[in-house]
C-alpha cells in the first residue's frame, strides 16, 4: 500500500520528532494520534498529533533539565497510560536511551536488566514505585525515579513528574539525530546468563514504517490497536511507532484482558486494524460461552498476529467466528520489525510464517551453515543488513558477533521453507521458552527457585501446550526433610511470580533425586525434556556420574 | 467472612502489604492481576478455606465482591 507518508525522507532520523512535529508539519496536529481506552471500557482519553508534539517536548527538557545527556539511558517501567507516549518520545527527542520495562517485572527480573545497565532515571508510577524502592541499593548511576502519579516526598531520588514538568520550559529545539544513533534498549531472554539489552538506532524507524505499510496496509484514517505491553518489542514498533510515523489513531486500553470487554472496545470505537497475539485468541478460541458474532465488527478490516506461531485451528476459527482470515507475522526483538509474514493479498498457508517482507532474505541453514534443500528443517537465518537491524547486545558485545555467520543474523529459531517460498516455524534452536508470545530464560526461572530454602537443585524446560504454546516445567530437586505439597508448588509459583513475573510461572513441577548435568556441571535439559516426553535421551556418555 | 481476611490473601499472592481491596475492586486496580495470577489467587484461596471453584466459576469473577460471596456461599 502506497502512502505519501510511507517514507522518510526528512534529513532528522529523530523518531521523536518523526511520530510528532514531523505529523504535525504535514497538516496532522489536530488529528487525534493516541485514544486511551479507561479500565471501564467507556471513558477515554485523547491527544492530538499537536498536544502529543508539545507533551514530548515539555519531557524531553524534563530530561535535559535534570542533566541527562544524549545516550544516557531512561527506564520506563509503567503499563499503558496516556503519560507513557509523550514520555517515550519525549526521551528519544532528547537523544536518550529509552529501556521499556515490562510492568509486570518483579524484583529479580528488574535487578536483572537494571544491575547489568548504566540507568540514569527510571520512570515509574507510585503504586510500583515500592518495587524500585526495595532493589534501589543494588542500581548503581540512579539519578532520580521519577513517579507519574503521586507526590512521593521522604526519599529525596524520588521525584513527581507533575512538579518536574511545572519547572521547565514548554518548548524544545529537536536535535538533529543521525540514523546510527542508539533509540531503544530491549532486552531479550536467553538460554543462559541475564537477559541481553538489544540495542537498536533511530534509523530502524525506516524498517518499522515499511514493513508496516506492506504487511498492515492501513489506511490514512484507520484507528489501529496493537495489544502488546510496550515493554517488549511489539508494543513499541507497532504500539507506538508504526501508526504514528504513518499519522494514524492508536488505541491503548488500560484494562486487562477480557474477550467481550475487547470486542466491545473493537465496536464502540471501530477499530479497523487489531495486531495480538495467538495465547489471546486460543483464549478467545476456548471461550465456548461468548458468541462473537453478536458483536458488529464491520469496522476491523484485518487481524494480524505475533509472539508464537499461530496454529491452523486458530486461523479457521476466526474464519468462522469472526468472519477474517487472521494474518501470522514472525519477527524478534533482535529485527525490529516484522521480517516473514501472511498478508492481505498473499495467499494463506494456515500454519506457515508467510513469505518475507520487501529487502529480508531469509535462510533456512543447515548444521553446516550451507542452505537446506525445500522443506528441510534447519536454522533461520537472515541476510544482514535489514533496515530495522539491532547494532550490539549491549555489554555483551561477544554474544552479539556470535549470532552472526557468513554474512547471516541466526535467528536461534528453526524452520523450514516450502516448494512455493513459504516459511514454517518449527520450534527453538536453543532452550528459551516462548510461553503466550514472551521469551523466558530458564536460567532466570532457575536462578529465582533456587532462592528458596526447600529447593537444592533444579532444571527448567519448555513443554508443548495447548493454550500458551509452551509452558514452563521446573524439575526440582528437593531439599532433606522436605516433602512435596501442593501447598509448597503454590509457595514456588507465588515466589516466581513476584519475584520475576507472572508469564515466568512454572505450570508443574516435577521433583526428582537429582538434575542432570554434564561434567562441567551444566544442566542436560535435552535429557529432561526426554524424561517429560518419555522419549529416549540419547546420548548419555557426557553426563555427571 | 471478611473481606479483611480475604485482604490478607491479597496482600501474599500480590507481595504488596499496603494492598487494601474492596468489592468493587477488580483486576484492573490491582498491579500485576493478570490471567496467570489469577489461577494463583484462585489456589491460593482454596488453599486458605479448603473450598474449590469450578472453571465456570474463575471464568465468572469480575470483582472481589462476587469472589467474596462465592467463597461464604462455600464456607460452612
Amino acid at each position: 500500500m502506497e502512502n505519501e507518508n510511507n517514507k522518510l525522507s526528512d534529513n532528522n532520523s529523530n523518531i521523536g520528532y518523526l511520530c510528532t512535529g514531523k505529523q504535525c508539519a504535514m497538516a496532522l496536529g489536530k488529528k487525534n494520534a493516541i485514544r486511551i481506552i479507561a479500565t471501564n471500557g467507556v471513558e477515554n482519553s485523547i491527544l492530538t498529533y499537536e498536544q502529543l508534539d508539545a507533551l514530548s517536548d515539555i519531557d524531553a527538557n524534563v530530561f535535559e533539565h535534570m542533566g541527562l545527556l544524549p545516550g544516557n539511558q531512561v527506564f520506563i517501567y509503567l503499563p499503558r497510560l496516556l503519560d507513557y507516549y509523550p514520555l517515550f518520545l519525549g526521551a528519544l527527542k532528547a537523544n536518550l536511551v529509552v529501556c521499556p520495562l515490562f510492568s509486570n517485572f518483579g524484583p529479580d527480573a528488574l535487578i536483572d536488566r537494571l544491575s547489568g545497565s548504566t540507568p540514569k532515571v527510571i520512570v515509574t508510577k507510585g503504586s510500583l514505585s515500592g518495587r524500585i524502592e526495595k532493589i534501589l541499593s543494588k542500581v548503581s548511576n540512579l539519578h532520580a525515579v521519577i513517579v507519574i502519579d503521586e507526590n512521593i516526598s521522604g526519599n529525596p531520588i524520588i521525584r513527581s513528574l507533575e512538579e518536574l514538568r511545572s519547572r521547565v520550559p514548554k518548548t524544545y529545539a529537536i536535535r538533529s539525530t543521525k540514523p546510527d544513533t542508539p533509540s531503544i534498549l530491549h532486552f531479550t531472554s536467553g538460554s543462559t546468563g541475564k537477559p541481553k539489552g538489544v540495542q537498536h538506532i533511530h534509523g530502524a524507524a525506516q524498517g518499522i514504517l515499511q514493513s508496516f505499510q506492506e504487511v498492515m496496509q492501513p489506511l490514512p484514517d484507520d484507528l489501529f490497536w496493537c495489544t502488546a505491553d510496550p515493554g517488549w518489542v511489539t508494543g513499541t514498533s507497532y504500539g507506538i511507532i508504526a501508526p504514528l510515523l504513518s499519522g494514524l489513531t492508536l488505541l491503548q486500553f488500560e484494562g486487562s484482558f477480557d474477550p467481550e470487554a475487547w470486542f466491545k472496545i473493537i465496536e464502540n470505537n471501530s477499530v479497523n486494524l487489531l495486531y495480538t497475539a495467538p495465547t489471546v485468541l486460543r483464549m478467545m478460541m476456548q471461550n465456548y460461552e461468548i458468541d462473537y458474532k453478536k458483536f458488529d465488527l464491520r469496522s476491523l478490516r484485518n487481524i494480524f498476529s505475533v509472539g508464537e506461531p499461530l496454529n491452523p485451528e486458530i486461523y479457521h476459527w476466526g474464519l468462522q467466528k469472526l468472519g477474517r482470515e487472521i494474518y501470522d507475522t514472525w519477527f524478534q526483538t533482535e529485527t525490529g520489525s516484522i521480517m516473514i509474514a501472511n498478508r492481505p493479498g498473499l495467499e494463506i498457508k494456515p500454519g506457515s510464517m508467510g513469505k518475507p517482507r520487501n529487502g529480508v532474505q531469509p535462510e533456512i541453514f543447515d548444521d553446516n551453515d550451507k542452505p537446506t534443500n525445500t522443506e528441510e528443517v534447519g536454522k533461520l537465518v537472515l541476510k544482514v543488513p535489514w533496515n530495522s537491524m539491532f547494532i550490539d547486545y549491549v555489554g555483551a558485545t561477544e554474544a552479539y558477533r556470535s549470532k552472526f555467520r557468513q554474512g547471516y543474523y541466526v535467528t536461534g529459531d528453526l524452520a523450514k521453507k516450502d516448494a512455493d517460498g513459504y516459511f514454517w516455524f518449527v520450534g527453538r534452536d536453543d532452550d528459551v521458552i516462548n510461553t503466550s508470545g514472551h521469551l523466558v530464560s530458564p536460567f532466570e526461572v532457575e536462578s529465582c527457585l533456587l532462592e528458596l530454602a526447600e529447593i537444592v537443585d533444579v532444571g527448567v524446560i519448555a513443554a508443548p501446550d495447548n493454550l500458551l504454546w509452551e509452558k514452563v516445567v521446573a524439575f526440582i530437586k528437593l531439599a532433606n526433610n522436605t516433602e512435596w505439597t501442593n501447598r509448597l508448588g503454590l509457595k514456588f509459583k507465588l515466589h516466581v511470580s513476584n519475584r520475576l513475573s507472572s508469564v515466568a510461572i512454572p505450570a508443574e513441577f516435577v521433583v526428582v533425586d537429582t538434575i542432570p548435568k554434564n561434567r562441567s556441571g551444566k544442566i542436560l535439559r535435552r535429557v529432561l525434556r526426554a524424561q517429560y516426553n518419555g522419549e529416549d535421551p540419547g546420548d548419555l556418555s557426557t553426563m555427571e556420574e | 467472612m471478611d473481606i479483611g481476611v480475604l485482604n490478607d490473601v491479597f496482600k501474599e499472592v500480590f507481595d504488596d502489604t499496603s494492598l487494601t481491596i474492596t468489592r468493587e475492586t477488580t483486576a484492573d486496580n490491582v498491579d500485576g492481576w493478570d490471567s496467570m495470577t489469577h489461577i494463583l489467587l484462585i489456589s491460593s484461596i482454596e488453599e486458605k478455606f479448603g473450598i474449590e471453584f469450578s472453571q465456570k466459576e474463575v471464568i465468572k469473577f469480575k470483582t472481589v465482591g462476587d469472589l467474596l460471596d462465592s467463597i461464604n456461599l462455600k464456607l460452612p
